[in-house]
């Protein structure tokens, strides 16, 4: 299944992925619209900066296996689906106990103001390619398979031991 | 927005000091706790819920919400104990013809609970707070296997 | 005798066995008691209470109260139940007097621990109350079924267990 990876290197903090999550999750898909909507479109995606480093690394949702929000809500509103691994939310079963964000291991689960209810990634339903990684001008943000990324990241890595093995006798 | 009575399950070592402060506060504890088989120790109390499941059933309106919170009248109150068939975390108990349920001790600074607890695992927050407590926390474990060549990166680009 | 008795008409088609009578009467003379899977409510046929608190109190309005000199009129007690009731002509007196009445209600057992913790009629009408609120799917109240020092339990052991993925974490 494919799921957003994210490759923390490339991220230079624009928090573009952050605008077009709020974006596609509004009533209008506009920006300029989004602005003035009630109740106000929530990022789900959470860009954090790291001062030391002077890194920022994009968080989502991980659609964990065995997804710990899932295993406490009470009403199950977050269900996770057996095959595709996607854990879903229903706002109208969601009671705002915030089990699940207190149990979500990335802090990813954040908090609809007007309805009091949870907001989390749902991977874009409706699009071939999540808004987030569509928007990320960098491809710190890609949607791939995990194996995929893992191949990527090899080509990567050899192309880097074989630069620094050239003119070296084996 | 509700404050309510939070606990970091990775810091509570089970010692009931909580459920005594409460216990001391109040006619009896509204706060539970149990160790959980071979696990964990993990207290138990009202989770104010933002869309309260308690309120529903009350037939005098004793349970409300209101004003962004969970409001419990006494006086109206008529000790039918419906509303904690409703709860799906057990979280109150009828005593004396009334509710014992946490009320986040209004007239204190912080609930006594809190102020209580050795290892801090109980806190009072708010339910937007938890994420971002989170992800910092997951930014400072970042830290330890952040590749270097990240910093080194940055720098070049300036 | 001027103390006025007043009669208490329990009705048990609208009673959901909960409680809150037994909790609020002042002098304790509605008891209840649970035997065989069954709570059961004793209401005695008169009080000399003016509070009428019992009645106030409960949530589906099943009780009733009507003053004994109006009780010599037995259809005046029929017509409010909408049937018959079972009244008892004390010998030389041609009013009714009620005998004490007791109310049975079936008991819902906890699913983990079998402990009878709430009436069937409670957990339909608790049931009814939350569906209006939150649309769940049928058996999505899961925690319906279960006492809740048991509800507790069950949320505890999740907390506890994905606690136990957070510090592998």
């Amino acid at each position: 299944m494919k799921e957003v990876l994210i490759r923390p290197e490339l991220c230079m903090g624009c928090r573009s992925c952050e605008i077009a999550c709020a974006v596609e999750h509004s009533e209008s898909k506009n920006l300029f619209a989004a602005i003035m909507e009630k109740p106000t479109p929530q990022k789900r995606i959470y860009v954090e900066y790291v001062p030391e480093y002077n890194a920022a690394i994009p968080m989502t949702c991980r659609h964990c296996e065995d997804a710990p929000c899932t295993t406490v809500c009470p009403t199950k509103a977050l269900k996770q689906d057996e095959i595709t691994r996607v854990v879903t939310h229903s706002t109208d079963l969601c009671i705002g106990c915030w089990a699940c964000s207190m149990v979500c291991n990335y802090g990813v689960i954040g908090r609809q103001k007007e309805a009091r209810v949870a907001v989390k990634c749902n991977l874009c339903p409706g699009r071939e390619i999540p808004a987030c990684v569509e928007a990320c001008p960098t491809n710190a943000l890609v949607f791939l398979e995990v194996k995929k990324l893992s191949g990527v990241k090899r080509t990567e890595a050899a192309l880097k031991l074989a630069r620094g093995m050239q003119g070296k006798a084996l | 927005m509700p404050t309510a009575v939070y606990c970091d399950l990775s810091r509570c070592i089970g010692c009931r000091a909580c459920e005594l402060a409460c216990q001391r506060e109040n006619k009896t504890s509204r706060i539970s706790l149990e160790v959980v088989e071979g696990l964990a120790p993990v207290p138990v109390s009202c989770r104010q819920c933002e869309t309260p499941l308690c309120t529903a059933p009350c037939p005098g309106g004793a349970l409300r919400y209101e004003n962004g919170r969970l409001e419990y009248d006494a006086e109206k109150c008529t000790g039918c104990g419906l509303c904690i068939l409703a709860c799906p975390f057990g979280a109150a108990v009828l005593k004396g013809g009334v509710i014992e349920r946490c009320d986040f001790c209004p007239e204190k600074e912080i609930p006594v609970c809190v102020a209580t607890c050795p290892t801090a695992a109980l806190f009072c927050a708010e339910a937007e707070s938890f994420g971002k407590n989170i992800r910092h926390r997951n930014v400072e474990k970042m830290k330890k296997i952040l590749d270097p060549s990240i910093a080194a990166g940055r720098e070049g680009r300036r | 005798m001027n103390e006025r008795i007043r009669l208490i008409i329990a009705d048990e088609k609208k009673c959901i066995g909960c409680r809150a009578c037994t909790s609020v009467c002042p002098e304790g003379i509605i008891h209840f008691s649970e035997e065989g899977g069954m709570r059961n409510i004793q209401f005695p046929g008169s009080c000399t209470l003016n509070c009428e608190l019992c009645a106030l109190n409960c949530p589906e309005n099943a009780i009733m109260f009507l003053l004994r000199e109006e009780s010599n009129i037995e259809e005046n007690i029929e017509g409010k139940l909408g049937g018959k009731l079972e009244g008892e002509k004390k010998a030389g007196e041609n009013r009714v007097l009620l005998p004490d009445r007791i109310i049975s209600l079936k008991l819902m057992p906890c699913r983990k621990c079998g402990a009878t913790f709430a009436t069937l009629k409670e957990i339909e009408k608790v049931r009814k109350a939350i569906s209006e609120k939150v649309p769940l799917p049928s058996g999505g109240d899961f925690w319906m079924e279960l006492c809740p020092g048991c509800r507790r339990g069950t949320f505890r052991e999740k907390e506890a267990k994905t606690l136990l993925m957070t510090r592998k974490f």
